[in-house]
């Protein structure tokens, strides 16, 4: 045999060898974050869940099946509508998925906070997302400190236990618990550090805006009962959108079956969060208001009249007084739990009527309700009292800022002010007569509105402390 | 020893290349008596025709056999003469006048022998005797002769010889093919004496060669543990695939059935050692040296020349990182040198139905009983009958939920439009009707299989090719299930020059499939006393069933919705009849494989050679399943997408009338490219002191699953080929309000692709090293990198290797004398092998997704946080192996010992949500695999008309969980999931149960972890409380679900043409749970509602739902979920079956001479005759969920026909 011929069949295998990038493959489809530009993109998130079901039924808007309760195993459902204090939530509470979820979100902004210095790229493009990572992660800290803790107290803010704070990526990361000023301070610190190097009008609309940071920055003032600075904050979120979407005129044309309102027409919106997804809105039935929430709609508001159905048997216990949404996202896209212009114009009114300013407070109220009721008394008067203002206020957020977790913690912000603190009292069941219907009673400082850590968090980490009386049976 | 049972010993090993022949055999069968044949006469013609020619041309014609030996044709003369009409003696004389050598005729045997020459010098005697083997069968035509001469003589039919000798070379040697030789001193052997020589089986030269895909090594340089199944043993039955052919073969490979028969076998070798899912327990498969992604189920069986199954590192781990689990070798067919054969086979398979009263169902009278005793206890709970039915909804009211019939005659009856009398006369009825019955009798039918294989092969010294077609074509155990299959496979091989020969390869499989809608497989779709045929056997069509759509949202409906809709011509029916649905939504599934190679190998100088192989594989299926306008789910669906308008008080339909078409294409790639030197070489005396063999290649393979294309028309229509457009977003997105309540949606198409790719490059080597045929060393290095894998360079480049010992002690001089001891080897090895699991990743994966709100928008979705300390998972092996035959190899086999060590495996551990995941994949699990595998083969008894063989297959396993991670919070985690939570040191797979306490007044009660009774009882003996029990501490370990031992025995029994064999089958020492009647369901139908709990105390079980008080229904479910998985419900999972017994019946070559081919067997098999199960109560635990405790059915019965052809 010829020695060339020898080398000719050698010749495919030092071809191969020399494929040193043979298995260099990025699937398609995926992409390794490698880039700043990679880390900035990993801050737009859409579709974010942030499930209530820990505390759906303990708010006085809500209302429940009647078949959910009557006869039905005590689930946190039934514990919450009931106000059954007697339960040890812990032993109900295997996870929670609102508590997973929004520290899986925090895992992603510092993802992008700890690790986008490190990867190759513009300068201004790290700083920014950085900037907007921040601010989503005060914004989900904020979320997690007022299920999980006691709402913020001036006097007691200090020594009140809190949640623990992730400022960096680390999944070995043994974390503790903070205080609730610990963790308003660390919401506060992002929220500043991000406010100067936001923009206004960002790459995509789930990049947050200079609106969105400083409508959280007023709303943050506001629940620590800093009213000045929730008013500056709020005016200055205003200045970047102020725009009410005019539900009377809307009525006029029809509503949501005629002109479909979908996400992006939606000029209200600050943010996208929900309590499940997107669509939730589509499975409205889910979430029925109580008969009280339905009397306070009155006749003439639009925000009742476009959305509700109180008719429909087969969601609703009919004879109840109750409602539920019945507007698919399609139709028209309401926000439940990311921040919204409305609610900027509540903070400022609130803060007005904290600062005795009635007059700026009910105008404010004035400039949503000339959008939303059809008829009768449009704008209201100013009345002679913080206190009474503070009541149209409260009314005005009831029914402007359904779901999600407004109500919820207002309620338990509210309740730490003599003033204002409710006691919800239910009679249930209202149409089913087998059972006798009983009262529910809920005292303001009932333990109920601090849901306790749930049981997985509580076994993988020893040191975690409840921030309610409840006891953990397995330590 | 008669010359056809030792021509059919050789014949077994005449094929192996190992063996340097040094004899060679002509042989035809014959029948023919001696008479006969002495009156024949015959004519030969020959010119210069060599003598070896001419042998097999007597042969072919006179019917005589030769033997002889094949030094003796390279001095024969050729052969010029003609003989006319002469008798075989004549014409033996005729043929060897001249030559140098003489000839014995004994029977219908000549050997050949030489001319004893005349010893001249010095006095002689003369010695004489019979050579035989160790059981004392005559051994003819060894060769005698006496060490330091040439001349020798040869033993004729009866082993008998004389031989004489002189004083001074006073030593004979013996020899013959396949046994060792042998020497006798005659110092003190007087003149005339008579000796016994006894030959020992040389087993070593007869065995096999290894193959492991990259070389083939003779076995005596193998160190590594592995099993092979060569051709013969593959066919011992009728398979009905190559798994089959498998099953009971290797000790160490278990074949897990899946319980519902709906896949094909599960290989598992030497035990699960990896916890990951996507990395799962199957071997990797290699055909013909390239790996494969083609599993064993799909390869067809008579292709395959044989099997071998790579257990140990030292014979897997130069597959690397993905041979953890065992490596099995498939070599396929090719000609054989100077033959062209021809093979037929027919097989036919008749599967029985199963046999269903083995599922220990209630009578439909029982079940209409209980049902009443159910409907009665819920009615209680209601003040009226109508208050109990509003729960379940109706038209504008609630939810709708499905109730039976029964119910619906109970709530007529209530409501007063039906009378007493007439529900009585229907209840009467109903309690003659068997719907299982009648399903079994007209949906079931028995399966049938037809399989025709035809396989020409034929090779010369220039070119070897081998095709094959394969049809099979079947029916399924339902009605209109049917499928079809086409295979064809070719390889041929050139040898273009002395050093170079090239093999191209192509096999490509068609198979179609034709399925019935899979949710009409079961005959729990309708109650047991509805009907499927009226008494006239005409079609009974019901009103409305328990059975929605599954294209759209929407539920199944009741009689008090369908009352109000029934005579709506806005809606379509809802009636159903099993079989009209059968008919419809039939899925067309055709898949096409295609495998095709080409191997080019080099020879570079003596004992170096090049090879380069490339193979590339190509599968696709493509699925279409239409259901016409009329078909019941079309209609169903219609209904369901339609809403009503109260404003303009119309219906709207929003979904189109017509038909529903879904297609679904599929594919996958890969291919191998393999560069590899091979070195093979002895130096030393006769090249044989030492020989080293050695490969050293690179591979790089890719694996790529490229997009799938899938699409869903509605109102198709078949003929027009033309569909509507449908408004997705308002159908899909959005919902519709329905007629029938709620919102409704259509399933669509997701909106989301993916491609999966995967590349690896390795490199790879290995030596061996064998000193004087006795001691061996071995050593293998592989290392792998994949994509996406690996980033720490520390794990990158870690190389898979092995390294081995073997002893050929039965080569030893001490111990080749031995007369009982045949062959003895001894060897051991250690090497760590890989696996490989690419959906983790070392890097911050993101996915591409598309937004929903903003559909422009593209957003990225984490996949994998970053693990930089990713790496393969680890199996560490040793064994430790023993090769043995004795007896004159009547008894011979293997015993392996090994310990498997997997570490590194990828686990997923828990972490605290705080930190913002819930777990990750960590490299951070073990496994250990500890067994024993023992083969013994036995030839008991063989004679010219009988065989007896007796093969025993016994495998052990030890399986040890030795790091766990994640610990669950409830007991019930371990019970439900016993391959994701255990505990350290028990074994994968463990039965956890709870402690059953006793029972009280038919609730039994159990005890908790600090050994307290859960439920309390007052002094009536009723429940105060019941609790439920949560606490891991309160489980006991029962056991395990996978087998400790398994194994198979083969007996086999010929006479003459004749041949009965039976596989029996055994596997024991796990668990199972018993298959106990949900306590916290009414939707039972076991016979166990008969025998459940009463108030006269008479029954042994507890109570069922039905019996609980209301105050306490809501703890039947904690009670019976705690019964199901107690302790007391555990039995014993072993079993022995008969997997097959077969007959066959090769004709005599006389017939098959006359009809001119050159075999033909007939065979009839039966499959799964018998089994014995230790649990009882008519379980199969091949077919049983041992941890669920779900009851299958049983393996039916499988009679099976064949008809083998040879040309």
């Amino acid at each position: 045999m010829k020695t060339y011929i020898k080398y000719l069949v050698l010749l495919p295998a030092f071809l191969s060898w020399s494929c040193k990038k043979y298995t260099d493959v990025v699937p398609k489809g995926s992409l390794l974050v490698e880039t700043t530009k990679d880390f900035y993109e990993l801050v737009s998130y859409p579709n974010r869940g942030y499930p209530i079901n820990n505390f759906q039924y303990l708010v006085d808007d809500m209302w429940i099946r009647e078949s959910s309760v009557v006869g039905a195993r005590k689930t946190v459902d039934v514990v919450n509508f009931t106000f059954d204090e007697t339960e040890n939530r812990v032993n109900l509470l295997g996870s929670s998925s609102f508590y997973n979820q929004a520290y899986k979100y925090i895992n992603r902004w510092n993802t992008v906070i700890s690790l986008v210095d490190a990867s190759k790229g513009d300068e201004s493009q790290k700083t920014l997302a950085k900037a907007e990572a921040k601010a989503l992660r005060a914004f989900d800290h904020f979320l997690l400190v007022n299920v999980y803790a006691k709402a913020y107290d001036p006097a007691t803010a200090a020594t009140d236990g809190g949640i623990c704070i992730m400022d960096k990526y680390d999944l070995e990361a043994t974390p503790t618990k903070s205080t609730v000023k610990q963790v308003y301070d660390f919401i506060q610190k992002d929220i500043d550090e991000a406010i100067p190097y936001m923009e206004v009008q960002p790459a995509d609309p789930y990049h947050p805006t200079l609106a969105f940071a400083w409508a959280l920055k007023a709303k943050v003032h506001l629940f620590k009962r800093e009213y000045a600075q929730a008013r500056e904050a709020a005016l200055k979120s205003l200045t970047y959108n102020d725009k009410i979407f005019d539900l009377v005129a809307y009525t006029k044309q029809g509503g949501p079956n005629v002109v479909p309102i979908v996400a992006a027409n939606n000029p209200e919106v600050l943010s996208y969060m929900y309590m499940t997804g997107y669509n939730e809105m589509n499975f409205g039935y889910s979430y029925i208001i109580s008969p009280e929430l339905k009397t306070l709609f009155g006749t003439n508001d639009a925000r009742y009249n476009l959305f509700f159905n109180s008719t429909s048997a087969s969601f609703l216990d009919i004879g109840s007084g109750t409602a539920y949404f019945n507007i698919g996202y399609l139709k028209f896209f309401y926000p439940t739990v990311g921040l919204k212009t409305t609610e900027t114009y509540l903070i400022l009114a609130e803060a007005y009527a904290r600062e005795n300013k009635l007059g700026d407070a009910i105008a404010t109220l004035n400039k949503i309700r000339v959008n939303r009721i059809t008829s009768g008394t449009v704008n209201l008067t100013v009345p002679a009292t913080t206190k009474e203002a503070m009541n149209m206020v409260i009314e005005e957020r009831r029914k402007e800022l359904l779901f999600g977790f407004n109500r919820f913690f207002d309620l338990k912000r509210f309740n730490l002010e003599a003033d204002y603190a409710k006691t919800t009292v239910r009679k249930f069941p209202i149409v089913n007569k087998t059972v006798p219907q009983q009262t529910y009673t809920l005292k303001p400082d009932s333990r109920l509105y601090i849901i306790p850590f749930a049981q997985d968090v509580l076994k993988k980490n020893p040191g975690l402390t409840l921030n309610t009386d409840e006891t953990i049976l397995f330590r | 020893m008669t010359i056809s049972t030792l021509l059919s010993g050789f014949r077994q090993h005449i094929g192996m290349r190992a063996l340097h022949t040094f004899i060679l055999l002509f042989s035809m069968l014959v029948l023919n008596n001696e008479v006969k044949a002495q009156s024949n006469t015959y004519s030969f013609n020959f010119n210069k025709t060599p003598l070896e020619t001419a042998i097999a041309e007597v042969t072919k014609k006179t019917g005589y056999e030769f033997i002889f030996d094949a030094n003796y044709l390279k001095e024969a003369k050729p052969l010029t003469l003609a003989i006319t009409a002469a008798t075989a003696s004549q014409v033996f004389d005729a043929i060897f006048k001249g030559q140098n050598f003489t000839y014995e005729v004994s029977k219908k045997t000549i050997i050949v022998k030489p001319i004893v020459k005349t010893i001249t010098s010095g006095p002689q005697y003369n010695i004489s005797g019979q050579v035989i083997d160790s059981l004392g069968i005559a051994i003819p035509g060894a060769l005698v002769r006496v060490k330091g001469s040439s001349g020798g003589v040869q033993t004729n039919a009866d082993g008998r010889f004389t031989i004489s000798v002189e004083p001074k070379n006073n030593t004979l040697l013996f020899n013959y093919i396949g046994y060792n030789e042998k020497e006798l001193d005659l110092s003190n052997i007087s003149n005339n004496s008579k000796v016994s020589i006894v030959l020992s089986p040389n087993t070593n030269l007869l065995d096999e060669v290894f193959v492991n895909g990259f070389q083939t090594i003779t076995k005596e340089r193998v160190t590594a543990a592995y099993t092979t199944v060569n051709n013969e043993k593959l066919n011992q039955h009728i398979n009905t695939d190559l798994l089959s052919a498998l099953e009971g073969k290797v000790a160490g490979l278990q074949l897990v059935k899946n319980v519902n028969g709906a896949a094909a076998d599960q290989p598992v070798l030497r035990g699960i050692g990896t916890f990951s899912a996507s990395v799962g327990t199957s071997p990797l498969i290699v055909i013909d040296g390239l790996p494969t992604e083609y599993t064993l189920d799909v390869v067809n069986p008579y292709d395959i020349e044989s099997v071998t199954v790579l257990k140990d590192a030292a014979a897997a781990s130069i597959y690397g990182s993905r041979s953890a689990n065992g490596v099995i070798v498939l070599v396929t067919k090719q000609g054989k040198l100077n033959n062209t054969k021809i093979t037929f086979n027919a097989d036919l398979f008749i599967t029985q139905k199963p046999d269903v009263s083995k599922m220990h169902y209630a009578s439909t009278g029982d079940l209409i009983d209980f049902e009443t005793a159910v409907y009665n206890a819920e009615r209680a709970r209601y003040t009226t009958t109508e208050n109990m039915f509003a729960p379940y909804g109706d038209i504008n009211n609630g939810t709708i939920k499905y109730y039976s019939p029964l119910y619906q005659l109970y709530r007529s009856q209530a409501n007063g439009s039906l009378s007493n009398d007439q529900v009585n006369n229907t209840l009467s009825q109903w309690r003659n009707n068997d719907y299982i019955k009648q399903y079994t009798d007209n949906v079931w039918q028995n399966e049938i299989r037809k399989r025709y294989n035809l396989s020409l092969s034929s090779a010369s010294t220039k070119s070897n090719t081998y095709f094959s077609l394969n049809y099979d074509e079947g029916q399924g155990r339902i009605i209109n299930n049917k499928n079809q299959s086409f295979n064809i496979n070719y390889k041929s091989t050139y040898n273009f020059k002395k050093w170079l020969t090239a093999t191209f390869g192509i096999n490509g499989t068609y198979t179609k499939d034709e399925k019935t809608d899979g949710e009409y497989d079961d005959f729990d779709l309708q109650e047991r006393y509805a009907q499927i045929l009226d008494a006239n056997g005409n079609r009974v069509i019901t009103d409305y069933v328990n059975i929605s759509d599954g294209f759209t949202s929407g539920g199944a409906i009741n009689a008090a919705a369908l009352a109000k809709v029934k005579s709506n011509a806005e809606f379509k029916s809802f009636g159903f009849n099993i079989l009209n649905s059968l008919d419809e939504g039939i899925t067309t599934q055709k898949y096409t494989r295609l495998r095709t190679y080409a191997n080019l190998q080099a020879k570079i100088t003596e004992g170096l050679s090049f090879n380069t192989q490339f193979q590339y594989e190509n599968s696709s299926s493509n699925r279409e399943s239409y259901y016409d306008a009329a078909s019941y789910k079309m209609r169903y669906a219609y209904n369901m997408m339609t809403s009503y308008n109260t404003a303009t008080s119309k219906y709207v339909h929003n979904l189109p009338d017509g038909g529903r078409l879904a297609q679904l294409d599929q594919s996958s790639n890969n291919y191998t490219f393999r560069n590899q030197l091979s070195f093979n070489r002895g130096f030393g005396k006769d090249k044989e002191e030492h020989y080293f063999s050695a490969i050293a290649g690179m591979e790089l393979r890719q694996t790529m699953i490229p997009l799938t294309v899938e699409s869903q028309r509605y109102g198709y229509d078949p003929v027009t080929l033309t569909s509507v457009n449908l408004d997705n977003n308002t159908l899909n997105t959005a919902s519709i309000a329905s007629y029938f309540g709620g919102t409704k949606t259509l399933g669509l198409v997701s909106r989301t692709q993916t491609e999966t790719k995967h590349r690896f490059a390795s490199v790879f080597a290995n030596a061996g090293y064998t000193y004087q045929g006795k001691y061996n060393i071995t050593g293998s290095v592989r290392i792998d990198q994949a994509d996406m894998f690996g980033g720490d360079p520390k794990y990158k480049n870690r190389p898979l290797w092995s390294a081995g010992a073997g002893w050929n002690a039965s080569s030893e001089d001490f111990l080749k004398e031995s007369k009982w001891l045949n062959l003895l080897k001894v060897r051991a090895t250690y090497g760590i092998n890989g696996n490989i699991d690419q959906t983790s990743s070392p890097y911050l994966v993101a996915r591409r997704r598309n937004d929903n709100l903003y559909p422009t928008l593209i957003y990225s979705d984490i996949v994998t946080l970053p693990n930089p300390k990713l790496r393969w998972e680890q199996t560490a092996t040793t064994n430790f192996g023993i090769d043995y035959a004795v007896f004159a190899s009547r008894l011979s086999g293997s015993i392996d010992l090994y310990n498997k060590n997997s570490t590194d495996l990828l686990v997923t551990t828990d972490l605290d949500p705080t930190v913002g995941a819930l777990s990750r994949v960590l490299n951070n699990g073990a496994l250990q695999n500890r067994g024993a595998e023992i083969t013994i083969n036995g030839n008991w008894f063989k004679n010219d008309d009988w065989n007896f063989n007796t093969t025993l297959v016994y495998a052990f396993n030890k399986n040890t969980v030795e790091t766990v991670n994640n610990a669950a919070a409830t007991a019930y985690s371990y019970i439900s999931s016993p391959s994701n939570y255990f505990f350290a040191n028990t074994a994968f797979n463990s039965v956890y149960a709870y402690k059953y306490g006793g029972m009280v007044n038919g609730y039994p009660y159990f005890l908790d972890q600090n050994g307290e009774s859960n439920v309390v009882f007052d002094a009536n003996g009723n429940p105060t409380t019941i609790k439920d029990i949560s606490s891991p501490d309160a489980l006991v370990n029962m056991g395990q679900l996978n087998p400790k031992y398994n194994g198979s025995v083969s007996q086999r029994i010929a006479y003459k043409g004749f041949e009965l064999g039976g596989l029996f089958i055994f596997s024991g020492g796990n668990k199972l749970r018993r298959d106990v009647t949900d306590l916290g369901s009414n939707d039972v139908t076991d016979e166990d509602i008969t025998r459940r709990w009463n108030s006269a105390g008479t029954s042994d079980l507890p109570r069922l739902w039905v019996d609980y008080p209301q105050s306490l229904v809501n703890s039947a479910s904690v009670l019976s979920n705690l019964w199901q998985y107690s302790d007391r419900q555990i039995l014993d999972a072993s079993y022995v079956k008969l997997r097959n017994v077969s007959l066959s019946y090769s004709l005599s070559k006389k017939t098959t001479r006359k009809l001119n081919l050159s075999a033909v067997k007939l065979s009839a098999q039966v499959n799964n005759l018998w089994y014995w199960s230790a649990a009882g109560d008519d379980i199969d635990p091949e077919t049983y969920s041992a941890n669920s405790g779900t009851r299958a059915y049983s393996l039916p019965k499988s009679f099976i026909l064949g008809l083998n052809v040879n040309f």
